[in-house]
């Protein structure tokens, strides 16, 4: 299955929910002849056959590919090495969550500077002691600006209250 | 009209005009000059800080950022072949054969000043179509406004990059996202899930940030190849003189106008503009054997056509309240952080809101040669750094910009949120523009749908019988057909192509 055609099914998928959850809208007696439900449900149908046609275009394409002997066309990759992209990825949105949970309790300055050191080890920087004191001054720097700066009201941090 | 202007010349000395149009302009070409980092991510970046300021201020920065990044895609197309933004793709063509004759610093100036030509052409056409078209719109009722929306994403849909149905799919995308929140006409919540944070829907605001800015990032840590390094010898920026300037002038208007051309064309971009420039600058050029091989011509075209298409490119936002690309989307976010919706209402109730925007582009506009020469050096060192601290750094910047706008956590949430979900996008092809369009018109179109049903008691008809709607759907459908008729030809040349025998000569690269 090439990418078109897994993309094809997932948007099937996330219609078939959508048409689901559109059915379940309350009826209003404040509505009109459309009701609530209604565009939702079209969008809904529209999505549907847009992924069916997509997965059939695809389907096809990869036959017409596979009976000239040329290798298949991957249409919109925009990645050279598509695993190791999802990888990289997966591995900074899981950085990217642990630091939204680390926000409150630990402040703006302390989470912020463990982001930064976080995401330049992530990417393979060596974290010497420089590179720590570009976390923390990054971090210093950004809350200067919003908080001081902007008068931006970030968070104190509930484990080391009263420190920034 | 009168009095408007002269009343948006005396804000220059009142309000934040004059420095907020500099700023802007300097972090657009710094934002401009960073390869991986777009126009629109580089407005992204700055849009939740201006939630606090003034709107004028908001958005003449966010306007001249957006003039600025235009320039500043060209620093490094020149200077290291890596084009700071799309629509610069073209300049390194024949820019970067300048800079490897020693050539770099001239270069650099014909960009700076065919930028400036570009962008004065495309100031003027703002200013002088802008309140005319929006005088039109006034006119436009429910129906209008319906039809209006179609044909807005049904163009951005079928020119976008990639096969006509991932268009389809990704303004579908739009369009789901919009009707989370209240029912427009009943009040009914729909797919809150019962959270009342999504009753007033999702926050346009943070998707646009998160589909552009996390994404990027999230696709950018993916890729191994590093940047090449910026030399500082060799890149000091020289205006063209007297006779140079004479030179470029007929590849500069020629670029300016096909700018012109490609900014009123929703969905057509910079970077249409500056590969058409090029080729017809080429055409009509004396000597055409130079492009290609350190032509001036070759830089001044492209670079005034991607110029000239960013100011024209703001009038259907400014007009009609529909953004044409990215960046025209994120400055639509600008005006949507502050309560305002552009369009012909808002052009007619505080006028000096728009010209005062027009007056902040005049002044960016002078402010971008003065800007430029101060900011190479900055630029070069920028281009010099390592990426994983840009990275690193324009997540921090992000996360804390988002959090500004509601001092909340569950925020930045949605903004990671729609950055898998722009990180997905890229991965699948889907073009990103179509399903911002979707999200933004989301709410337009199914409301102003709606209300023209409840007038008419439910007969469709109604959307024929006014004549400007039926145009605007005409021209949807001729659209949508029009780009699967060129598709399937497309697709049938491409499969004819391989069965030519080996000896058949093929046309030669353009």
């Amino acid at each position: 299955m090439n990418r078109d055609m897994a993309l094809g099914l997932i948007v099937m998928a996330v219609a078939g929910l959508y048409i689901r959850s559109a059915l379940a809208i309350p009826v209003s007696f404040l509505g009109d002849a459309i009701g609530a439900g209604g565009v939702p449900l079209v969008l809904g149908w529209l999505m549907a056959l847009s992924g069916a046609g997509l997965f059939i275009h695809a389907l096809v394409a990869r036959r017409a590919v596979a009976a000239d002997g040329s290798p298949e066309d991957e249409r919109g990759g925009a990645f050279a090495d598509p695993r190791h992209a999802v990888i990289k990825a997966a591995g900074l949105i899981l950085i990217a969550a642990v630091f939204l949970f680390a926000l409150r309790p630990l402040g703006y300055v302390p989470a912020v500077a463990l982001l930064l050191a976080a995401l330049l080890a992530y990417q393979g920087v060596r974290l010497r002691p420089l590179q720590l004191l570009v976390a923390i001054g990054g971090a210093l720097a950004l809350w200067a600006l919003f908080d001081l700066g902007l008068g931006i009201d970030l968070p104190d941090g509930t484990l080391l209250s009263g420190l920034f | 009209m009168t009095d408007v202007i002269l009343q948006s010349i005396g804000m220059l000395g009142t309000s934040m005009i004059v420095p907020m149009a500099i700023l802007g302009m300097v972090w657009g070409i710094f934002g401009g000059a960073l390869p991986g980092i777009s126009p629109s991510i580089t407005m992204a970046l700055l849009l939740p800080l201006t939630y606090t300021m003034e709107p004028i201020s908001a958005l003449v920065l966010l306007a001249s950022t957006y003039v600025g990044a235009e320039y500043g895609g060209s620093v490094p197309a020149i200077l290291i072949r890596t084009p700071g933004t799309n629509a610069a793709a073209a300049t390194i063509i024949d820019g970067y054969e300048m800079k490897r004759k020693g050539r770099g610093g001239e270069a650099l100036g014909i960009s700076l000043w065919s930028s400036s030509v570009g962008n004065v052409v495309g100031i003027l056409c703002l200013i002088l179509f802008t309140a005319p078209l929006s005088q039109l719109a006034l006119s436009f009722r429910p129906t209008t406004y319906f039809a209006l929306g179609v044909l807005g994403l049904s163009v951005i849909a079928t020119v976008s990059e990639g096969l006509l149905i991932k268009g389809v799919i990704s303004a579908l995308i739009g369009l789901a996202i919009a009707t989370i929140g209240t029912d427009p006409v009943s009040g009914v919540a729909r797919f809150t899930l019962g959270n009342p944070d999504l009753l007033s829907g999702v926050p346009i605001i943070l998707v646009m940030v998160g589909l552009f800015a996390v994404s990027e990032v999230l696709d950018q840590v993916g890729q191994k190849a590093a940047w090449e390094r910026a030399q500082p010898a060799g890149s000091r920026l020289r205006l063209p003189d007297w006779a140079g300037q004479k030179r470029i002038t007929k590849a500069s208007l020629i670029g300016s106008a096909i700018g012109v051309f490609c900014g009123i064309m929703p969905g057509a971009g910079g970077t249409v503009a500056s590969f058409m420039a090029y080729n017809e600058a080429r055409r009509f050029s004396r000597t055409p054997e130079a492009f290609g091989k350190g032509s001036e011509e070759g830089i001044a075209a492209p670079e005034a056509a991607n110029n000239a298409d960013a100011g024209v490119g703001l009038i259907p936002l400014l007009s009609f309240g529909i953004p044409a690309s990215n960046s025209t989307a994120i400055l639509l976010g600008g005006f949507l952080i502050h309560g305002l919706i552009p369009g012909p209402v808002l052009f007619d109730r505080d006028p000096t809101l728009l010209y005062g925007l027009f007056t902040g582009l005049i002044v960016a506009t002078i402010a971008l040669i003065p800007a430029a020469f101060l900011t190479l050096s900055v630029c070069i060192w920028l281009v010099n750094r390592p990426k994983p601290y840009l990275m690193a750094f324009v997540l921090a910047l992000v996360f804390t910009g988002a959090y500004s706008v509601n001092f909340s956590i569950f925020d930045l949430g949605f903004v990671l949120a729609a950055g898998v979900l722009g990180f997905a996008m890229r991965y699948f092809g889907l073009p990103m523009l179509p399903t911002i369009l979707g999200l933004v018109l989301g709410y337009m179109i199914e409301a102003n749908y709606r209300r023209s049903l409840v007038i008419s008691g439910g007969d469709h008809w109604i959307f024929v019988e006014d004549r400007i709607a039926a145009v605007f759907l005409a021209l949807a459908l001729v659209f949508f057909v029009g780009s699967l008729v060129a598709e399937f030809r497309q697709r049938r040349r491409a499969r004819a192509e391989p069965a030519r025998p080996a000896s058949e000569p093929r046309e030669p690269a353009q």
